[in-house]
């Protein structure tokens, strides 16, 4: 692997074979005598890191670079059911998890551009290009960043920090509560909108926030609305968290959406009709550690709709926490709970989820700086029954 | 609706558990090796970085100094000791963690691309050329430029 051209060298970077020395100071060579002494394995791999991490933009008169990189996955999986719930339903597969492209470009200084785009392969043979993010985004300065375009709502850690790329999460999937509008998730992971957010530091230590303006959602869940909006009235988000100085690595957050859901008299997928729209509001809370070998992360989120012209109520709740423990540099184990608790009856989620409550266990290996392994077993309780799952999963980075 | 309330209140309670547990075992502070100081360009009008504020250059929580300048980090060579006592800070277990973070930050638009390395010559050249500049040097190679000023980290 060293000496093989950078890992992280996108369209038009400058590629260095490793580190160079070739006339250095008495103080680097002082370096150099340390360093032998450290002949380990772990120093190898440390080696063959860093030096790929290259010089890429240059700004100025020119045109701007622009950087492709990218994710994907690839498992097997097998699924088992209850087998008091019937025939049996066990299933076992290859799957090609798809693969993300995500473009940057530096403008200007203070400007910058992504595209990211997600290639999947559906169950029946068919190819799908996804637009998961379009976003443009100025940054005046530490504390007021704006942007523009399509991108991920902030709705707390997992769905600012994790994505499509499975190999940036610990775990081979996200959590219930963070599916995507196409998997039947409950939340509005994506907008299409305005967004300002920044960060202060303080002597106790900082506060980041993100506010969102943004077309709502649509008249479905899985309606993304891109280039229009089926009400006036725009979905407003605002995510707030504090990392304390005194303890690096920690930080806890909350975060608020409110939209007005449309109505749908006549609903295409063979739902029944919603003849009247819904105020959602969802509230979230978020606590994490990220240290050199504990990684512990919790969620939960609280989706209220009000059906307007009705005095009942719907809530809904999610909720995770995920432990992981870095052990001997490369292997991570984790378990991650999950909880779903679905209100029934909301049109706005006919048929899109129930109760789910799973208990992942799993361990990740950096077989590679950009490729990890992962082995993961889950044990799910439906309303309908209770389902297990493995899935041996390799991620990589590119 | 009962049930998903309580559920609710369960989700809640289990949210602060963690919360109470995380502040109540996390409590370590690390400070750079003494040997090695942060450099920046002499028009630089930073004088002090805390540990913190170190972190937060290097992990590009912090991209503009005071007065709006852009910062510029400049990694150690790779296996270095310098890159071990900026890892030290960091908190992070090793090199591959680094990556790992820059990868994200960059998933992340909060930056656009990964930041540059350079031993002992090149940071300092990289600092005497560039106002936002801040690299990690032995405190020996830093003595005697005059374009280049030592940053006290942590009162080191």
């Amino acid at each position: 692997m060293r000496g093989m051209v950078g890992l992280f060298t996108g369209v038009g970077l400058l590629v260095a074979p490793g580190p160079a020395h070739a006339e250095e100071a008495p103080a680097v060579q002082t370096e150099q005598v340390q360093t032998e002494q450290v002949q380990t394995e772990q120093a190898q791999t440390q080696r063959e890191v860093l030096p790929t991490l290259l010089p890429a933009v240059e700004l100025g008169h020119g045109i701007p670079r622009i950087d492709l990189r990218g994710f994907g996955h690839v498992q097997y999986q097998a699924s088992w059911f209850d087998p008091d719930l019937g025939p049996d339903q066990s299933t076992n597969s290859f799957v090609n998890g798809g693969v993300d492209l995500f473009i940057t470009s530096q403008i200007a200084e203070d400007v910058s551009f992504l595209a990211e785009t997600v290639f999947e392969f559906e169950e029946g043979g068919e190819n799908v290009l996804d637009v998961e993010r379009v976003f443009l985004k100025y940054e005046y300065n530490d504390a007021l960043n704006i942007g523009a375009g399509r991108g991920h709502t902030a709705l707390g850690y997992w769905n600012e920090h994790y994505h499509h790329g499975t190999w940036l999460q610990t775990t081979t999937d996200r959590p219930l509560m963070y599916r995507f509008e196409d998997d039947g998730g409950i939340l509005p992971v994506h907008f299409v909108g305005v967004t300002a957010s920044g960060r202060w530091k303080t002597g106790l230590g900082s506060l980041s926030y993100v506010g969102t303006v943004a077309n709502g959602r649509g008249d479905i869940t899985d309606d993304i609305q891109l280039v229009e909006d089926l009400n006036d009235q725009k979905a407003v988000g605002l995510l707030a968290r504090f990392e304390p100085a005194s303890l690096p690595g920690f930080g806890a957050g909350v975060s608020t959406y409110f939209d007005k859901i449309p109505d749908n008299p006549a609903p295409s997928d063979g739902t029944p009709p919603r003849l009247r729209s819904m105020t959602e509001q969802i509230y979230g809370a978020h606590v994490f550690y990220m240290g050199r070998r504990l990684e512990v992360l919790a969620e939960f989120s609280a989706i209220l709709h009000d059906l307007r012209g009705d005095t009942s109520h719907l809530d809904h709740y999610g909720v995770y926490a995920l432990v992981a423990y870095r052990v001997a540099e490369k292997w991570k184990p984790y378990y991650r709970y999950d909880l779903l608790s679905i209100d029934e009856g909301d049109p706005f989620y006919q048929g899109l989820a129930e109760d789910d409550e799973r208990h992942t266990v799993g361990v990740r290996y950096d077989f590679r700086t950009f490729l990890a392994l992962k082995a993961e077993y889950q044990h799910s309780h439906l309303r309908s029954g209770s389902e297990n799952y493995g899935v041996i999963q390799a991620s990589f980075a590119f | 609706m009962m049930r998903t309330r309580e559920t609710g209140g369960r989700g809640l309670a289990l949210l602060g558990a963690f919360a109470l547990a995380l502040v109540l075992c996390l409590s370590s502070r690390t400070a750079m090796a003494s040997e090695f100081v942060a450099i920046v360009n002499a028009k630089n009008p930073v004088v002090k970085l805390t540990a913190s504020d170190l972190r937060d250059l290097y992990l590009v929580e912090q991209k503009t100094w005071s007065g709006d300048m852009r910062v510029t980090i400049i990694l150690p060579t790779s296996n270095s000791p310098a890159m071990d006592a900026l890892l030290e800070v960091l908190r992070m277990s090793n090199e591959q963690a680094l990556s790992m973070h820059y990868m994200a930050a960059v998933f992340r638009q909060t930056m656009s691309t990964p930041p540059r390395t350079g031993d002992v010559d090149a940071s300092l050249a990289a600092v005497k050329s560039d106002p936002g500049a801040i690299a990690i040097v032995p405190r020996s190679a830093a003595l005697g430029h005059g374009a280049v000023r030592i940053i006290e980290v942590d009162g080191l």
